[in-house]
């Protein structure tokens, strides 16, 4: 059985780095599997030169690795290529995001049931690649630079005239991967989220993380135990929409008091009121020391629509047992500039490892999770008719294991 | 406190209700003194299930919270032993996938009606959560009620022949030895007894098998009979997790890993569930932090949340109103024990693989059978809560720290399941 690959959180030497950038690559028409595998062979080259401070462009010199961390994840596209050596596990065929459709009058939902739509502008999901590969790192320059080699690295294979002459020969594309596109984020030191929230405050532990995430022996592809799914939905938040709603009124949204990030449990008249006795005596925050169990949110009494309560809502569960539908977020905030204003748009990259897409898939389609809420609260827009969360994209990736002897992770789908 | 029937679902007499309770009674007390650990040199042998942390019925002046321990009851374990798609053609597969693979506490039944061309096509899905052991008792005490009960499910009065497999009038005896028989009956023809205490049945009900051998409970659905989706199943994992599983640390009890506690209590099949380790874990954390524990009335497993969105009819999703979602044996939204789900038969012309299933995938695929429908279910059970109070060191259970276990799909149950695969490829590609 493999093992997980870098670039998760789930243990001391997995730390990964506050800056994160995902690129997404698309098979070209008429791209074969081997092909494909023959070009992600050398961009797996490239990024392990990258962790070893090694720039194509920069012979014999050095330059700081920021202790890159590089994952490589399928999406259900790829399974479907000529020459595929794996089956797609059905899982991924069956959990995937639905696509945005052009001309929609509507919105369309990421998932049926889901309350998280696509942005009106968006008709084109570049997260429906057919491989995306993540990179962490402790500096910015650490996770863009990728990007750029990448570039570098498919835009020499299509000069080259001995690729295209053997591609000629193949009637074959030369470059058989183009970007669809890469997403960066980042973490921040305060944990709290664009909405001034905390965020992430009842993740899984470290310990429970590698149970959680890990695919188990199974009869549908045993080839790909040990590894997991990675989902990425970048989601920008409408700020006006948000800071519209009184204090009271996004408490009573998120579950938690904005200031202290205390879980609100119900009183007497089902009101929320923050959890007695948090944040402990000579504290002022649900993240101090001391204030551990008031982080899990085991209250009975939590508010039953508040986004903390439908997010978790099997919370007693092991995490490791699919009932209790737990996944590992791994979310870097995103601010990206835009022409008009205000200039901005802010948001967060959502990733999440799971050991089954189905648990993702529960949380955001299932009536009594977060199925038709955008966030959390009544399902429908905020006031104003306007959408607090909107997706730029979404995909879902296997994210195969490291096995011994395999030039990179997951080369046996690729048909070696 | 007197328990209610499950769901409000039935008007009881005084009578019938203190039978009621007293099932529910007997069930505590059977499993109350049954060893705790189930492994070769337990860590203590004088344990037993019986929990200072689980009452029979929880004391009336309680204001505890009520708890949802809470699951999907789409059959797991084929999934893991044979895949998706596979579990989902064996589950389908009639009273065999029923009897076999619907052990989450949930089962259902396909109806099938032939379109204009003759061709038999799935109408609609039938789901119960209802337990056989409250029909039993109903049964046992009171035919009417019981006719009744039937004849609500069902949509007519079945015959005397289909429940009893004899008219009651024509047992004789004394009021006791009646009553044993009607039992013995009802079980023999609706209920079967299932296998989790067949070494410890009455007397009267050691010659009926684990299934019922009648047609009512066979051909239709009327109650749950799987071998472990019974009330004595229920109450007795519910106990199992129910103590202050722990493991030692430096700073005192911690509470101990699952797997740890699943080795020293059940076979490896249990943690491969989706029920178990919730009430395993529901247990567990509410004995290790003091709190107790106890059914709320009325008890039953109750279809929770249904989410119907993802179902589209001529590209309109279907949803909690639509009237071809139809919920019974239960007062109010949250007690619901039955499901009727597809269109009714004066709807000749529309089928149930004319729904979509649109889960997001590029191609969504025709409804075809219950599997896909448990998938949008959530069912459960509710627990009171009440305390805490301190846990006495000598009441913490340490089930050592070795988490060994045969993985779920090299587990015997997972042989099981393959048998059956073999045997569904053989009816589907006859060998020549």
């Amino acid at each position: 059985m493999g093992s997980l690959q870098e670039g998760i959180y789930h243990n001391c030497s997995n730390c990964t780095g506050p800056h994160f950038t995902v690129l997404l690559l698309r098979a070209v028409d008429g791209a074969t599997a081997p092909r494909i595998g023959g070009l992600l062979g050398r961009l797996w080259s490239v990024y392990q030169n990258l962790k070893n401070g090694v720039v194509v462009d920069l012979p014999g010199q050095r330059v700081p690795s920021g202790e890159l961390r590089v994952l490589v994840g399928y999406g259900r596209n790829v399974f479907t290529r000529p020459c595929v050596g794996r089956r797609a596990p059905p899982e991924l065929l069956r959990y995937g995001f639905a696509s945005p459709k052009a001309g929609s009058k509507d919105p369309v939902p990421i998932m049926p049931n889901s309350g998280i739509r696509y942005d009106e502008d968006v008709f084109d999901n570049p997260a429906e690649a057919d491989i995306a590969v993540q990179f962490t790192a402790r500096t910015q320059i650490a996770v863009h630079r990728p990007i750029v080699e990448t570039w570098k690295c498919l835009r020499d294979l299509q000069q080259d005239p001995v690729e295209r002459e053997r591609a000629a020969a193949e009637q074959a594309p030369v470059v058989p991967l183009e970007m669809a596109g890469f997403f960066s984020g980042h973490q921040r030191d305060d944990r709290r989220s664009w909405i001034d929230f905390h965020d992430g405050v009842n993740n899984l532990r470290r310990e429970e993380r590698q149970a959680a995430i890990s695919i188990k022996p199974n009869a549908d592809a045993g080839w790909a135990t040990g590894g997991t799914y990675m989902a990425f939905i970048r989601i920008a938040v409408n700020l006006t929409a948000w800071r519209a709603l009184s204090r009271t009124e996004q408490e009573h949204i998120v579950g938690r008091d904005k200031l202290t990030g205390a879980p609100l449990v119900r009183d007497g008249q089902g009101k929320g009121r923050p959890a007695p006795g948090c944040p402990v005596s000579g504290t002022s925050d649900v993240l101090q020391g001391g204030n551990e169990p008031f982080r899990e949110q085991r209250f009975p009494e939590l508010l039953p629509d508040s986004h903390v309560q439908r997010a978790n809502n099997h919370r007693r569960q092991a995490p490791e047992f699919r009932a209790s539908s737990r996944i590992y977020r791994q979310g870097f905030e995103f601010l990206e500039p835009l022409d008009t204003a205000p200039f901005f748009r802010a948001g967060l990259n959502f990733v999440s490892f799971q050991d089954s897409p189905e648990r993702l898939h529960t949380i955001l389609t299932q009536d009594r999770w977060l199925g038709g809420r955008n966030f959390g609260g009544d399902p429908k827009p905020t006031r104003g008719g306007s959408w607090l969360l909107t997706a730029r994209a979404a995909g879902m990736f296997l994210v195969p294991p490291v096995v011994k002897d395999e030039r990179f992770p997951g080369h046996s789908i690729l048909g070696y | 406190m007197r328990y209610d029937p499950p769901g409000w679902a039935d008007r009881l007499d005084a009578r019938l209700l203190r039978k009621w309770n007293r099932t529910i009674r007997c069930w505590f007390r059977f499993y109350g003194s049954e060893p705790l650990y189930k492994i070769k040199d337990p860590p203590r042998s004088d344990s037993t299930l019986a929990s200072p942390f689980f009452a029979s019925e929880p004391p009336t002046d309680t204001t505890g919270p009520v708890v949802e321990a809470k699951w999907s009851p789409q059959p797991l374990l084929p999934i893991t032993c044979v895949g998706l798609e596979r579990a989902q053609e064996l589950c389908d597969r009639g009273l065999l996938g029923r009897r076999t693979l619907h052990a989450e506490y949930a089962e259902y039944r396909v109806v099938c009606r032939r379109d204009k061309t003759g061709r038999r096509r799935p109408k609609r899905v039938e789901v119960t959560t209802e337990l056989p052991d409250y029909w039993l008792c109903v049964a046992r005490h009171d035919p009417l009620k019981v006719r009744e009960m039937a004849t609500e499910v069902l949509g007519f009065e079945p015959s005397w022949m289909q429940l009893y497999g004899i008219e009651p009038d024509q047992i004789t005896g004394t009021p006791r030895a009646r009553e044993r028989e009607l039992e013995r009956r009802f079980a023999q023809q609706v209920t079967g007894v299932g296998a989790g205490s067949l070494d410890r049945l009455p007397a009267h009900l050691k010659d009926v098998p684990e299934q019922p051998t009648g047609s009512l409970n066979r051909g239709r659905l009327l109650c749950m009979t799987f071998s472990l989706n019974r009330l004595g199943d229920l109450i007795e994992i519910l106990l199992m997790g129910a103590h202050p599983w722990a493991a030692a640390g430096p700073a005192g009890p911690r509470p101990a890993d699952f797997h740890a506690v699943f080795r020293v209590l059940t076979g490896p099949e249990f943690a491969c569930r989706r029920s178990d380790p919730v009430f395993i874990a529901e247990g567990q954390d509410a004995a290790f932090n003091g709190f107790k524990l106890a059914l709320a009335n009325p008890p039953g497993i109750y279809m929770l949340g249904f989410t119907p969105q993802v179902f589209r009819f001529q590209d309109k999703p279907l949803d909690d109103d639509h009237d071809w979602v139809r919920f019974s044996r239960g007062a109010g939204k949250g007690y619901r024990q039955r499901l009727e789900f597809g269109p009714p038969d004066e709807l000749a012309d529309v089928f149930l693989d004319d729904i979509i299933v649109d889960d997001g995938t590029e191609a969504p695929r025709p409804l075809t059978g219950g599997f896909q429908v448990l998938q949008q279910l959530e069912v459960g059970v509710r627990l009171v809560r009440w305390g805490p109070t301190s846990v006495a060191p000598g009441q913490f259970e340490y089930p050592g720290d070795r988490r060994d276990w045969t993985p779920c799909n090299a587990s015997k149950r997972c042989g099981d399941v393959l048998e059956m695969l073999d045997g569904h490829e053989q009816v589907r590609v006859p060998k020549s």
